[in-house]
């Protein structure tokens, strides 16, 4: 199995992807070097010959190459995205042939956006017809990651009725067998972040496609295929969060203000703590998340919604919180580290934005509330599926795909056993924490259950989102509490209820102690050591 | 003069001021030319010259108001061409002897500009371990060290220098000194290549080598071992002008934000039907008059109520600068990708959002903060010096408290 050392070293240096950024060039030799390590074999199921049988070891892989250089994993780890939906609704024939080209290297991109409604998949308006030789396909898709790079790209085009939900189908392109005067690339955008990376688009004008599934079944594969992607995206943020939590630890141990270093500072180690505990909590999330795909499959459209929103969101905390600690060497681009600490922020921004950003996944949230209301009233609880999405790091059971469905008919299983999850603990301060959340989660289900179903949400609903998603990561930093993660979580699942108490203007909780926590964070960050309750070690050494 | 006015319609494709000259510029991380020489040619300067001087600043809230028009189009000319003269001249109105005043306040009105050499990367805020040192000699000083992160430093026509002058221990080891570059000799002053940043990238931010340079008796600022006071008395007044500058950039983003929220169309309506996008804009123009208001008190605070700035400065800044970074991102999930890009109608959104992201760095830290990349680039220092101290009032005269 590829180890994150070996992706690390995969990478190159520092000083080679600050320039690669400066100069907006795209990290080819990277991304080479991770198709050498195997990395494509992980984002094929197993039944067309690759590794794809475990999600969380794709998270854990994606946080491994993010953590040194967010570019270049969102640059390769578009071919899973735009895959994704060929093993959801391809024939055997086009699954078998896709697995086998991206096994081979070949990039993928997946063609949603358009110029203009970006967000808006009922109304796209590339067009798909179908004549005595096939289908073909009129119109542009822009900004799209890998849109040039990649030879195969799945495409929404409209085939039916604008606006409607069966009025879109997905297609199949491969750009080697177009004829020419029939496609062109659009050129490269000009980003905030991830610089280098291939964001342009593509243009048809009559070009084959291949049907994907059946006609008008697009949108629905496209949303199934995003409760994977979306949730998969944590991985990406965990990157990033480690990687600025260990350059910040790395300068708060050895920088030195009169005579006594940072670390030995209250606020700075303060902030330090709450930060690692942010982190520590959206690691929870994220994990417990990307497990649900095999054991919580149907509950997905809950589970992909609250990972895809919850842990960019505090991994812009976090950066944002150490953005202050390290001052001038967060902005400055030339000095500390090559300046990777801007580079990461920068990159991070997109994570919020693409593949469903945070209001479209707040407002898919609330779509689902009266469901979660009623599930969480009733404790219903998938005991087994929930036993399996908190067992970290065992190999879960196969992933059936026919199990994801739009609107998860359990509610959210996580969430709905925080009750009994409270009632087995016995440690006071801990306790303590677990009934507060108990609490404010019975509300903040309580008001979800007065907001009226809605195409267009009220505000009122996406802050509700917003809470419920945190219930989400308090709940999982629980499920995944043991005596020895203790350090993390209870920080942790500190920092989870202050956000709590903010988002609902509540009491903030009591302090706990930050010290052991920052202690051990600074300790990781100058000497390798993991840096998250299931983290890995950076084999940099430092 | 108005300052909008001069800058006219930012949306004009032939304006060598509108946002897409100053994106072009900010891309070639370069100032912007033709708003300098625009600001020349109308004497910018004049708005940080005591009227007593020649100049036109008779009042803070007036100096606030035109910084904040030029932060609003473009923060780097703000910085470059504006505030960073303003600092310099601050310390300059506070501790200058008559004849360095009346030098200082020529070099503005002809368009020259002051750089505070005050930043050491190693040493960030801590002034009292600073490494860069005047040795008193004869005739003079010698300087000796570097100076780091220090905007305009290479362009600048003088400099105003924070420098060690006594090796013991207590807040009067050091002094500020005010040179002309012209004056410097060559061969003691090594410029070293300018830093870059993810935002301000138009910006100059020099670093230096000083050794052994020669500068005369005349050139310090105050007296020996006065270097603080002097710079926590500007302090004041810089502090409490920045949250009124920073609405300007916010104000620019919320009207980016509206625009795309009326012209774009999402889901079969406009984006500005989406009561999420509808609230989320309402709120960033609440926060907008929320700074405006606690900033143009704090302004005016100055003159009326110089006793308490103590306490007006650091909770101006503080609370505005968490406020207006929240606002911009709140913002930025309003225009979704258009706010990644760095081209196209909202291209200006995201150079905003970098230029304004060292706005919280200077924040109220209880013990020795961190570094600070404003307290670098802005010299806005962290609040741990506020307490009881006098202010310059409007006249550039120390009014006791």
């Amino acid at each position: 199995m590829l180890s994150g050392p070996l992706l690390d070293n995969a990478l190159g240096d520092a000083a080679r992807i600050a320039e690669l950024d400066a100069t907006a060039a795209f990290p080819a030799e990277q991304c080479a070097a991770l198709d050498a390590a195997g990395l494509p074999a992980y984002y094929v199921p197993p039944e067309w010959g690759g590794k794809l049988d475990d999600h969380e070891v794709l998270l854990r892989l994606w946080r491994d190459v993010a953590r040194r250089d967010l570019s270049t994993i969102v640059a390769h780890g578009k071919t899973y995205l735009g895959t994704a939906c060929v093993w959801l609704a391809g024939s055997e024939d086009q699954a078998s042939a896709v697995a086998k080209a991206v096994l081979g290297g070949v990039p993928a991109a997946w063609a949603l956006s358009e110029p203009g409604h970006g967000a808006d998949l009922l109304n796209g308006s590339l067009t798909a017809t179908e004549s005595a030789d096939g289908w073909r396909l009129t119109g542009a898709k822009w900004p799209i990651n890998n849109a040039t790079r990649a030879d195969l790209l799945t495409v929404l085009a409209r085939t039916g009725t604008a606006g409607s939900a069966r009025g879109q189908s997905l297609f199949l392109v491969d750009k080697s067998t177009l004829a020419p005067g029939t496609w062109q690339h659009r050129r490269k955008a000009a980003t905030h972040g991830i610089r280098g990376v291939d964001i342009s688009g593509i243009a048809f004008d009559g070009a084959r496609a291949d049907l994907l599934g059946a006609q008008g079944t697009g949108v629905e594969t496209v949303l199934r295929a995003l409760q994977l992607t979306r949730t998969m995206c944590g991985g990406l943020s965990l990157g990033a969060g480690e990687h600025a939590l260990r350059l910040t630890g790395r300068f708060v141990s050895t920088r030195v203000i009169q005579r006594k270093p940072l670390i030995d500072r209250a606020q700075p180690r303060s902030v330090l703590a709450r930060c690692a505990g942010l982190l520590a909590a959206a690691e929870a999330a994220a994990l417990v998340g990307a497990r649900s795909i095999h054991g919580l499959t149907g509950e997905m459209s809950v589970a992909s919604a609250i990972v895809k929103s919850v842990v960019p969101a505090l991994t812009d905390l976090v950066i944002a919180d150490l953005t202050e600690l390290l001052g001038a060497r967060s902005y400055l681009t030339d000095v500390y580290e090559y300046g990777a600490f801007q580079k990461l922020a920068r990159d991070h921004q997109i994570v919020s934005v693409f593949d469903g950003s945070t209001p479209v996944n707040r407002s898919a949230l609330a779509q689902q509330f009266p469901r979660l209301a009623r599930a969480y009233a009733a404790e219903t609880v998938d005991g087994s599926g929930l036993a399996e999405a908190v067992d970290i790091g065992v190999r879960p059971s196969e992933l059936d795909r026919g199990e994801l469905v739009l609107a998860s008919r359990n509610g959210c299983s996580v969430v709905q056993s925080l009750p009994g999850v409270v009632a087995a603990l016995s440690e006071p301060e801990l306790t303590a924490m677990a009934r507060s959340l108990l609490a404010i989660t019975a509300k903040v289900v309580g008001l979800m259950a007065e907001v009226r179903p809605a195409a267009r949400p009220a505000m009122a609903a996406y802050e509700l989102a917003a809470a419920y998603e945190l219930c989400y990561v308090g709940a999982a930093c629980l499920h995944l509490w043991t005596a020895e993660n203790d350090v993390w979580l209870r920080v942790a699942l500190h920092a989870v209820l202050t956000r709590l108490t903010a988002v609902l203007r509540m009491p903030a909780p009591e302090p706990v102690d930050h010290d052991p926590l920052a202690e051990l964070v600074a300790d990781a960050a100058m000497t390798g050591g993991a840096i998250t309750p299931f983290g890995a070690g950076d084999s940099r050494g430092h | 003069m108005d300052i909008d006015e001069l800058l006219a319609d930012p949306r004009a494709a032939d304006n060598p001021m509108g946002f897409d000259a100053v994106l072009a510029a900010d891309e070639r991380q370069e100032m912007l030319a033709d708003g300098e020489r625009l600001l020349d040619e109308h004497g910018f300067n004049a708005e940080f010259v005591p009227t007593r001087l020649g100049g036109r600043l008779d009042r803070v809230d007036r100096v606030a108001a035109a910084l904040r028009a030029l932060w609003r189009r473009d923060p780097c000319l703000g910085l470059g061409y504006g505030f960073s003269s303003f600092i310099s001249g601050m310390n300059i109105w506070t501790a200058g002897d008559e004849e360095q005043q009346r030098n200082a306040a020529k070099l503005l009105l002809d368009n020259g500009k002051i750089a505070a050499a005050f930043h050491e990367l190693d040493h960030g805020n801590d002034f009292a371990h600073a490494g860069f040192a005047a040795r008193a000699t004869d005739d003079g000083w010698l300087l000796s060290g570097r100076k780091e992160v220090v905007t305009n430093l290479r362009r600048a026509d003088a400099l105003v220098l924070f420098a060690r002058t006594s090796s013991a221990a207590g807040s009067r080891g050091h002094s500020q000194f005010l040179v002309e570059t012209a004056d410097l000799p060559g061969e003691s002053v090594r410029h070293l290549s300018r830093l870059h940043s993810s935002g301000m990238r138009g910006v100059q931010l020099g670093r230096a080598e000083f050794t052994d340079c020669p500068v005369p008796r005349h050139a310090l600022l105050g007296d020996p071992g006065q270097g603080m006071e002097i710079a926590l008395r500007a302090y004041q007044v810089t502090r409490a002008v920045f949250p009124a500058i920073s609405v300007g950039p916010l104000d620019t983003a919320l009207r980016l934000a509206t625009e795309f929220a009326l012209e774009r169309k999402l889901y079969g309506g406009a984006v500005s039907d989406i009561p999420y996008v509808r609230a989320t804009l309402a709120r960033a123009y609440a926060d907008l008059l929320a700074i405006d208001a606690f900033s143009a008190v704090a302004v005016r605070a100055l003159h009326l109520l110089p006793e308490e700035m103590g306490i007006y400065a650091p909770a101006a800044k503080y609370l505005t600068s968490r406020v207006v970074l929240d606002a911009f991102e709140d913002l930025r999930s309003v225009l979704g990708a258009q706010a990644y890009l760095r081209e196209g109608k909202y291209g200006m959104f995201q150079k905003l959002h970098r230029d304004i992201a060292p706005a919280t760095f200077a924040t109220c830290h209880e013990q020795a903060g961190p570094q600070s990349a404003w307290a670098a680039i802005l010299n806005l220092h962290p609040c741990k010096f506020a307490s009881r101290q006098s202010v310059p009032s409007a006249n550039g005269r120390i009014q006791p408290t």
